[in-house]
């Protein structure tokens, strides 16, 4: 496998500069290569006292030069400030999660979880005929980094989240599964939803949300499998407004709230149960509840916490509080 | 000088320069009185020249360095007029 | 002249300290860790209280010996003969510990920033300022010492606190790390870390006041031990795999992740140059407690004009080394026991058979 150090000395030998890391922004694997294995690369970039611990790793489903050639920023005029702010998206939209190299280095050597990473693609003219055959319009969170149906010439995405076992890469998820990911593990700032509308079969309704309480997990182990129980506590405003709902009214919010619990918690659990069963990976870093029930390091490599994820049983609560909705109820 | 240093070794040359002058500032003498004299050595903190001083109006004791016949410039209440009321 | 430079009390703490936060930067942390595992934390509280103790016992000790160090007590109690081995083995320690903390600095500077400079460059350079040192005398390297060492203690506190965001608590467990045996048992030999108490021995000629002997060494023993938790806290809940790999400066990298907002980012530059200078104190310091042993076995007059040829010792021995896993494997093997039994257990023989004899002496 080619090194990364060697392949900085070539560029060194073609153009009038040296190559310096400092200012390194992002590190983008393509899918590909991360199948096979990345352990090599990352310890090689953490060795290296140039580069910040804290530049994002983004996994791309295309080439990575394909990534590269086509980040044009069009609103930016500096493209350091692009790179910036495209991946902080994540603080207001929830659909990825802004992964940083001592991050993904750590998580990756952890007993307790597994490593997980930005997702990444291109969204232009020439990738759309690729996804002709998706499914009609779902939800806006349902798509992974290159399927959202955006008209644009180039354009990067960073869309889901790229899960790992230890170094390979084992599978990706759609906007909304990091969505879930974020409640979970606590990192999510705010976002906008829709949920099913309750009184208009074919519509929904969009809700903007935000942390109430921290998340509580608990993770018990019986007879060796693990039953994990996620609490989670929302605040929601309603954005979208319909001309026959009444939104002052208390029936109303309570069962726009119990449609929102319900939506939430059913994402959730199949977030979960597709990290347990389909991916066998732990990426939300349950291992840290059960670490405290061993004694002895031995002990605890012993259990491996690591493999028995794979069977446990997740019981999500959810509880949604509805301010009210906007300024104008009626017109 | 410390130009001269850094341009040998960069940072390890101003610090070797700059422990090297505080020392020999240290040992030396002017007067009789050390020459980094109220800072090191470090004797008493709460004379009237030192790390931290305290306002004009409570600085009553001398500095150590001077080796003056009474540590204090004046008595224990030096503004007795504030104090007493009536007449003395 | 030198010998009767005395220092007060606040430069004799700051000297003690300065060696144990010098191991703390040279990674003695990570050795703790390596051995107990997630336990550290509970491995140095331990060491600390075995080291107050020892420190309250080494006091009583000294207490019929005002003015004399531990080379004088051992001509009082076997003649030249006993002055002379403990003098010599005293003098390799030091030359020893000197040798190592310089290679492994100069090999860190050049990893990090002098990558075409020749080492022996380094080492040449760090060995300037000791021969200045010494010409000077004690009282000014103390004095400097002191003006340097709140500011290093001051760094080494904004490193642990700004760092403080990105704890994760989990990893303190599991409690007992490796074993209950390797926290308690086997871990007793991390009392290595308190080498500084080889310090506290030569300390008693060079004070102005003897009676404060026991301040100075307990406020000391007790600040390093603040330190020393502090830092294998800090390590131990940043990193998940530093318990597993070797790193060269540890505490180095917990400095490249202070993050103050988006303009405060890699500040690690004024981390290492506060490091250089206490290491130069360090450094001075222990050439001018060599010279002093060297001074009372020998009857050179102007030993001052030694301080030269002790550089150039250094220099070689520092020179000895192949390759860091050479200083690794000396670090975390050999340096131990050489510490404990030189600094913990001849030493505590022969002071208590001293005060036997002392005890004898009035009785008879």
């Amino acid at each position: 496998m080619p090194l990364l150090t060697l392949g900085i000395a070539l560029v060194n030998s073609y153009i009038s500069k040296k190559v310096n890391l400092s200012h390194c922004k992002a590190i983008v694997i393509s899918e590909e290569l991360a199948n096979e294995g990345i352990s090599e690369y990352i310890f090689t970039l953490v060795n290296n006292l140039e580069l910040r611990p804290d530049c994002n790793v983004i996994i791309s489903r295309c080439r990575a030069s394909d990534y590269l050639e086509n980040s044009q920023p069009t609103l930016e005029s500096v493209s350091a400030r692009y790179y910036e702010f495209t991946l902080n998206s994540s603080e207001y939209t929830g659909f990825t999660e802004d992964v940083k190299l001592s991050n993904f280095y750590s998580d990756m050597l952890s007993t307790t979880t597994q490593a997980h990473a930005i997702l990444g693609g291109i969204n232009a003219n020439s990738t759309h005929q690729n996804h002709s055959n998706l499914p009609p319009y779902d939800t806006e969170g349902s798509y992974k980094a290159d399927e959202t149906p955006i008209k644009s010439e180039t354009g990067l995405e960073n869309m889901g989240i790229a899960v790992f076992k230890k170094d390979k890469l084992v599978g990706e998820l759609t906007g909304m599964e990091s969505l879930c990911h974020l409640l979970v593990v606590n990192k999510f700032e705010s976002a906008v939803i829709s949920i099913p509308n309750p009184y208009n079969v074919d519509s929904v309704i969009s809700l903007y949300i935000s942390y109430s309480k921290k998340p509580k997990t608990s993770v018990k182990i019986i007879n060796g499998t693990p039953y994990i129980e996620c609490n989670i506590n929302l605040t929601a405003n309603i954005h979208s407004l319909d001309k026959d709902l009444n939104y002052s009214d208390q029936n109303t919010l309570k069962t726009i709230e119990e449609y929102a619990n319900s939506y939430l918690e059913q994402s959730i659990s199949s977030y979960l149960y597709k990290t347990a069963k389909e991916y066998k990976t732990d990426i939300g870093n349950f291992g840290r509840h059960v670490i405290n029930n061993y004694s002895t390091w031995n002990d605890w490599i012993e259990s491996d916490w690591l493999y028995n994820y794979q069977n446990s049983f997740f019981t999500v609560n959810v509880e949604t509080n509805i301010e009210s909705g906007e300024l104008y109820t009626k017109l | 000088m410390y130009i001269i240093l850094g341009y040998i070794s960069g940072f390890l040359g101003i610090a070797i320069g700059l422990f090297i002058q505080l020392a020999i500032l240290s040992n030396s003498k002017s007067f009789g009185v050390a020459y980094l004299a109220p800072y090191l050595p470090v004797t008493n903190l709460s004379t009237d020249a030192s790390y931290f001083v305290p306002p004009m109006w409570q600085r009553e004791k001398r500095a150590d360095f001077l080796n003056t016949k009474q540590p204090r410039s004046q008595g224990k209440i030096s503004m007795k007029w504030k104090f007493w009321k009536g007449n003395k | 002249m030198n010998s009767l430079q005395k220092i007060g009390k606040f430069e004799a703490i700051a000297l003690v300290v300065i060696v144990t936060i010098n191991q703390i930067i040279f990674n003695l942390p990570n050795t703790i860790i390596i051995n107990t595992g997630s336990s550290a934390w509970l491995n140095v509280i331990y060491i600390s209280i075995i080291a107050i103790l020892f420190c309250v016992l080494i006091c009583k000790l000294f207490k019929k010996f005002p003015t004399q160090d531990i080379v004088d007590i051992s001509e009082y109690l076997g003649g030249k003969v006993l002055k002379l081995i403990i003098g010599l083995l005293y003098i390799l320690f030091f030359i020893f510990i000197s040798g190592i903390f310089l290679r492994y600095m100069a090999i860190s500077l050049k990893l990090i920033y002098f990558e075409e400079s020749p080492i022996v460059f380094l080492l040449l350079l760090f060995l300037v300022p000791v021969i200045f040192a010494i010409k000077l005398g004690i009282k000014s390297t103390s004095q400097v010492n002191l003006l340097f060492t709140p500011i290093v203690l001051f760094s080494m506190l904004i490193i642990l606190f700004s760092t403080a965001k990105d704890f994760v608590p989990e990893r303190i467990f599991p409690i007992l790390g490796f074993g209950a045996d390797k926290t308690f048992l086997i871990g007793l030999n991390n009392i290595f870390t308190f080498s500084c108490f080889a310090y506290l021995y030569f300390l008693m000629p060079v004070l102005k006041n003897p009676e404060d002997f026991k301040k100075i060494a307990i406020s000391s023993i007790i600040i390093s031990a603040i330190y020393l938790f502090l830092s294998v806290v800090c390590l131990l809940m940043m990193f998940p795999f530093i318990a597993f790999s070797d790193e060269m400066l540890s505490v180095y990298l917990l400095t490249r992740l202070i993050e103050f907002g988006k303009f405060f980012q890699r500040v690690d530059a004024i981390f290492i140059f506060v490091w250089i200078l206490s290491l130069l104190s360090f450094l001075s310091l222990t050439a001018e407690f060599t010279i002093r042993i060297f001074k009372k076995l020998t009857k050179i007059k102007n030993h001052k004009e030694m301080g030269y040829s002790l550089c150039a010792i250094i220099f070689s021995v520092a020179l000895i080394f192949n390759s860091i896993s050479d200083i690794k494997y000396i670090q975390n093997e050999l340096l131990k026991y050489i510490v404990i039994s030189l600094v913990f257990v001849i030493s505590l023989i022969i002071l208590v058979l001293a005060n036997f004899k002392h005890k004898k002496g009035n009785v008879a």
